[in-house]
């Protein structure tokens, strides 16, 4: 006995709303609450993939209410949902068409559509009274379970809500970053090789220093460059707002003649003692 | 065995079932959570790197870095991917885990409910299943094996219920439609474990002769029992899924078989195809008996988190017993208990796979974790199995109500320690695990860097494959050029023209009570500092290095 049932029209209307909302969203590239990322894609973009295919194709084999109730008709739509995609990329891939974005969505749509049609010709033909069609259960009178039944709904509302919470926040909010300065040198050419390796005494050597600011926000840095007890260059007050970075070419000359001599970068945060980051290269002194 | 009685109106299926579901979603969370969602494991990497390759090369069956065990996942990602607009990482790491939580508990309960025919046993196995750590573990991470048993769970309820079909030839059709189809779906999901599948199958038919040939010997009548029946037609299936494993290896997807034939031996690729075997874990040579004791804090921890697994299967193997003696000695009818039947010669198919793939194990022979492979699918038949012993036991079992108060107390006390040891051991708990399978924040920005400025050649990641996982990832997202990536090193190989050190490997060797490398590192260049995490890079030795 049901209370509520969902007439064959709407459910299909609904399943139609969702693929069409997948169309759109994709089509138009729909960015909803400014975030970059369209939610209704995302949802509907999900049930397209892991249910409605599937769904479809447990309604077009199972017409009837008797052959499976609602968990089993989910679980197999489920599953047949899962073994859909390499029948998709078979086609699509032996008729050498490329699988990218426009072709999946034309496939997955048009897969939803004949085999949709199909599930609603074999159920239309169904006789009404044993046709399968979505039923809420009616409201059961008030017994001593109720009291039992509102604890577990009220329980499970909060989690799925805290749940739903969790999962939006993951999906819509941007990855946070960590509190973090990245501090490196590279060589002339820019990449993180190459550099040089030895220098007559009294010669100088050339560096790209880049602070790279992924703090939450401004920053205000000095920079030091030793060499032996000495310091071979300063800059101070280099102001590096968020997110942003700063590069610049260094030329420096080293003052210790040892065979093996350091240099050390180090980066405060102004007006600390402590240096924030360091760094430390080699150089290789060759005699005169 | 199990009471056959309608389970009273007033029991509350739907609530039982949400609340299995809410279970496994707040597993999920937890997972999800505890690692910030910053996953760092080989399987998540190799399906990941697969659909990413197949994104750039805009095909499947050509893209230059295939997974050779089976196209699905990869198509299934790819599809993710595109449709709705997340980034692979998210879709990997969160969206399916809480996709697959939703729906795994209503496919385990509906195929348990199937064989158990019990809504009460049905529920208690979906129970039991969710906090099972290594099923937790597997459903959890980026890898195929939560399509893949979501799919055989599903084949094993299909066929279930073919069982309860007499003289309904249409709807008979329609079973065994689906079926092929979702067993297509599996085999395509990972043929090689499908064709271990199919060993099963064939051991359960043969296992089932055996068994009826004994109990039907005095029976004179010629109406067989029809679970005879049923049985026969497995060997059908068998034949039928492996007709598709051979068509999908030798003509589908032509990357299964360049894997099925890079085994030297005839034997290791028959011993793929039966037991399952990855053959990248034998060039590891890793040895998974001796794996506990280097990878968790002490072998009691491990023993303490996996009690409930040792737990399920000692109660599954003595339900397996009981039954089997109760068969045996016709107290159970096989006609009112076929699927019960089927079920106890199930999980014994998969327990002789599982004790035959652990000697060819310590043989050495192939590969070195098939037991762990093929652990799944026996827990997987062993919890219904447990479920059924347990239900019976309490019916049978006339507490008083004093006792009862407090078995319910013990129950619960047992189910937060459970729950406790799954997701401690599904997350390989940092605090209990040596094994560490997520990165930090700035250990990820150090990877992204690298890739953007390092030139090429070797890198050493740590002690192990955590971190050079997830720079394996990063470089396959940063490029699909395979000879634009680094070649990454861990362990001893510390012969590498960059070093990678964090604070979280720091706190890694000194679990682990290593010398620190600070006499290697303190005579290299140091070139990148975030903090938290260095680059270091070898000096040029030569004027032809650079």
């Amino acid at each position: 006995m049901r209370s509520f049932r969902l007439s064959l029209e709407l459910e299909y209307a609904l399943i139609a709303l969702v693929v069409l909302t997948l169309v759109i969203s994709i089509q138009f590239d729909g960015t909803s609450l400014g975030l970059g990322l369209s939610v209704p894609r995302v949802i509907a973009g999900i049930l397209c993939i892991v249910f409605i295919p599937g769904y479809l194709l447990v309604s077009a084999f199972f017409p009837t209410e008797s052959s499976l109730n609602i968990p089993q008709r989910l679980a197999l739509s489920f599953a047949l949902s899962l073994s859909m995609p390499p029948i998709i990329i078979f086609i699509l891939d032996g008729i050498s068409l490329p699988i990218q974005l426009q072709t999946i969505l034309v496939s997955v749509t048009l897969l939803i559509g004949i085999v949709g049609a199909i599930s609603l010709f074999r159920r239309w033909l169904t006789p009404l009274d044993q046709r399968f069609l979505w039923g809420l259960p009616p409201i059961q009178p008030s017994t001593s379970r109720r009291s039992i039944d509102n604890v577990l709904w009220i329980g499970i509302s909060i989690g799925a809500l805290l749940l739903l919470g969790v999962i939006g926040a993951v999906i819509l909010l941007p990855e946070p970053n960590a509190s973090l300065t990245e501090f490196y040198i590279l060589s002339e050419t820019g990449v993180a090789a190459s550099y040089p390796n030895e220098i007559m005494p009294g010669a100088s050597i050339r560096f790209q220093i880049v602070i790279d600011n992924q703090e939450a926000q401004p920053m205000r840095y000095d920079l030091n460059i030793e060499n032996g007890d000495q310091t071979i260059y300063a800059a101070d007050g280099l102001e590096v707002a968020r997110g942003e970075r700063f590069q610049r070419m260094v030329e420096v000359r080293p003052v210790d003649f040892s065979q093996q001599t350091l240099l050390v970068f180090r980066l405060y945060r102004s007006g600390e003692a402590v240096a924030y980051r360091t760094l430390r290269y080699w150089i290789r002194i060759l005699p005169s | 065995m199990i009471e056959r009685a309608p389970t009273p109106i007033s029991f509350p299926i739907r609530w039982f079932l949400i609340a299995i579901i809410a279970l496994a979603l707040v597993n999920y969370t937890y997972l999800i959570l505890r690692t910030g969602g910053a996953l760092s494991e080989n399987d998540t990497l190799a399906l990941t790197a697969a659909m990413l390759s197949a994104q750039e090369a805009e095909s499947i069956l050509n893209a230059p870095r295939p997974y050779s065990h089976g196209m699905n996942y990869p198509a299934f990602l790819l599809e993710f991917v595109e449709l709705t607009g997340l980034s692979v990482k998210t879709i990997q790491t969160v969206i399916l885990p809480l996709v697959f939580a939703i729906f795994l508990p209503i496919v385990a309960f509906v195929t348990y409910r199937e064989i158990a025919q019990s809504d009460i046993v049905g529920l208690f196995a979906a129970f039991l299943l969710f906090l099972q750590p290594d099923f937790l573990w597997v459903t959890w991470r980026g890898s195929h094996e939560k399509i893949t048993w979501t799919l055989v769970l599903v084949l094993f309820f299909v066929f279930a219920r073919t069982f309860r079909l007499r003289g309904q030839l249409r709807t008979m059709f329609s079973y065994i439609a689906v079926f092929y189809l979702v067993a297509l779906g599996m085999i395509n999901t990972n043929m090689f474990f499908s064709s271990s599948f199919i060993v099963a199958v064939v051991l359960t038919f043969l296992a089932g002769r055996v068994i009826l040939a004994y109990l039907e010997r005095k029976n004179t009548d010629a109406d067989k029992p029809l679970i005879d029946l049923h049985l026969q037609r497995l060997i059908y299936i068998a034949a039928v899924c492996l007709l598709l494993v051979y068509i999908t290896i030798f003509y589908l997807y032509p990357p299964a078989r360049n894997s099925l034939l890079s085994f030297d031996r005839i034997f290791d690729s028959v011993s793929a195809l039966v037991f399952n075997v990855d053959p990248v874990a034998d060039s590891n040579g890793v040895n998974p008996y001796s794996y506990v004791s280097t990878t968790w804090i002490s072998p009691l921890t491990y023993l303490a988190l996996t009690s409930f697994s040792w737990l399920i299967l000692g109660t599954a193997a003595l339900t397996w017993l009981v039954v089997m003696w109760g068969f045996w000695r016709r107290r159970l009818n096989v006609r009112q208990n076929d699927t019960l039947l089927f079920l106890c010669l199930a999980f014994a198919a998969f327990s002789i796979q599982v004790v035959l793939s652990a000697f060819i194990d310590l043989s050495g022979s192939i590969g070195a974790n098939l037991q762990v492979r093929l652990f799944t699918p026996v827990m997987l038949f062993g919890v219904p199995l447990a479920a059924i012993g347990i239900v019976t036991l309490i019916k049978r079992l006339h507490l008083p109500p004093q006792v009862r108060i407090a078995a319910v107390l013990v129950a619960m006390l047992a189910f937060l320690y459970f729950e406790f040891a799954a997701v401690s051991k599904a997350s390989n708990e940092p605090m209990l695990s040596n094994k560490w399978i997520f990165t930090t924040q700035p250990e990820q920005a150090t990877a992204i860097w690298l890739h953007r400025y390092g030139a090429g050649g070797t890198v050493w990641t740590g002690v192990d494959e955590r971190y050079s996982t997830d720079l394996s990832v990063i470089s396959a997202l940063q490029t699909d050029d395979v000879s634009k990536q680094m070649v990454l090193y861990f362990a001893s190989s510390l012969n590498t023209d960059y070093y990678i050190w964090s604070e979280l490997e720091r706190v890694r060797w000194i679990r682990l009570n290593l010398y620190m490398p600070n006499i290697l590192l303190s005579s290299r260049h140091l070139i990148y500092d975030n903090g938290s995490t260095q680059i270091y890079r070898r000096p040029a030795l030569t004027i032809y290095q650079n």
